[in-house]
């Protein structure tokens, strides 16, 4: 699993790839909380991330909740099908913004 | 804000792996700081001993025995520390008196699975056929029991005003003339909730949701020579388990999840979801059950009854 961070305009694009497991998420939740600052506007770009748990699911649902509770956005970029469908069925996908590509999701947050 | 806790740290180790006396409550496996809370009650067992594997392998990573300070009454409880939660499954191996004139069949060969346990792997995906020489086939599996039920609560309509419709979660949205995306799954009724609401219906009973075995009793057709499966599940494996193969996502083992999600989007459409259960018929997999020769093999303890589990 790795992490890139982009700053783009007043958006912060945190693209993840790789796997996000039980195995991956406490150093990703440990890289990304830090960067959520107040008002942070956050793109998730999921575009090469090849697998994600129920560890992973939750881990953005974090991330929604610490964003969400000081007053800044976040949205979801770039989602494959699999992963799409898994957030689908479980629920998690009902708490975020989907953009299709990193670009939709700057425009979405008005960038 | 508080400091840490103190009783989080390990005490003894047994083949590398750190281990401290658990708590008897509550039952089953549960997430404590730095581990896993694992509880079993037997009221005849003389030993018991926690058995290990990683995700889908064939032999044990570890087995521990219970140290015999880890078991208050008739409780063995223990934690250990360091587990790859996603990536471990547990059984029991219960040691006690094989008598069964006078209903004792302990046999500690075999490997027993969580009668608390909240997932089960090993029958991930509905119909596929399993791996009939695997020494554990439902397998006890630690769940995230954090699911955000943000302000979810029962409905509590009064039994009264009621207006029921029952289902079986497979068929109702198998076919395709369903429509929708999860066909035959938990996520698919989820999907199915604004035709439910068309109907008038305030209460949704499904047919057995907890995880059973489809292959029990299996036979084939002497019409076309199809296997019949098990189809209604009228024959609890685990009680407390949400059946993976019910579940779109049960091949990634996020079953309780999508079972949870399901429940919370009913009470926000006004359904009370309910479940049927007859709990005087055990699969032979259910590890924990008095009755016949069949399952009583793979019990954890012969006083335990299916009422005292489904409380």
């Amino acid at each position: 699993m790795e992490i890139r961070v982009d700053a783009i305009g007043s958006v912060t694009v945190v693209a993840i790839a790789g796997d996000l497991d039980g195995s991956t998420a406490p150093r990703a939740q440990e890289e990304v909380l830090a960067l959520l600052g107040p008002g942070a506007k956050i793109v998730l770009d999921l575009t090469t991330l090849d697998y994600m748990s129920s560890a992973g699911a939750r881990l953005l649902l974090l991330i929604y909740r610490q964003i969400t509770q000081n007053s800044g956005d976040v949205l979801l970029a770039g989602l494959n099908t699999e992963i799409e469908d898994m957030l689908s069925a479980t629920g998690f996908l009902d708490y975020f913004k989907v953009a299709m590509t990193v670009d939709d999701g700057l425009a979405m947050l008005g960038e | 804000m508080t400091v840490d806790r103190i009783d989080i740290y390990p005490t003894r180790e047994y083949q590398g792996v750190k281990l401290r006396a658990g708590r008897q409550l509550p039952f089953g496996a549960s997430a404590v700081p730095g581990g896993v809370n694992f509880s079993v009650y037997s009221a005849h067992a003389t030993a018991c001993t926690l058995v290990l594997f990683e995700k889908g392998a064939q032999e044990p990573m570890v087995e521990i025995p219970f140290p015999d300070e880890f078991r208050i009454g008739n409780v063995f409880a223990m934690i250990v520390f360091g587990l790859e939660y996603e990536n471990t499954e547990y059984g029991y191996r219960m040691d006690g008196p094989w008598d069964p004139t006078n209903g004792f069949r302990f046999d500690k060969d075999k490997i027993l699975m969580d009668p608390y346990a909240k997932a089960i792997g090993g029958r991930d995906v509905w119909g596929q056929t399993p791996d009939w020489n695997d020494i554990y086939h439902h397998r006890a599996r630690l769940v995230y029991d954090d699911f955000d039920w943000e302000d979810d609560r029962p409905l509590e309509t009064p039994i009264e005003d009621l207006v029921v419709y029952e289902a079986h979660v497979r068929s109702f949205t198998q076919h395709e003339s369903s429509g929708i995306r999860h066909r035959g799954t938990f996520a698919g009724i989820r999907e199915k909730i604004a035709y439910l609401k068309e109907l008038g219906i305030n209460c949704l009973e499904l047919m057995p949701v907890y995880e059973f075995d489809e292959f029990e009793n299996s036979r084939t057709s002497p019409v076309n020579g199809e296997l019949l499966l098990n189809y209604w599940g009228y024959s609890t494996v685990g009680f407390f388990a949400p059946k993976a193969g019910y579940a779109a996502t049960g091949h990634l083992g996020m079953q309780v999840d999508e079972f949870k999600a399901l429940v919370k989007e009913l009470h926000r459409n006004g359904i009370t979801p309910q479940r049927a259960t007859k709990t005087a018929r055990i699969s032979r997999f259910a590890g924990w059950t008095t009755g016949p020769t069949t399952c009583s093999r793979r019990r954890v303890t012969t006083s335990i009854s299916a009422a005292r589990v489904t409380r």
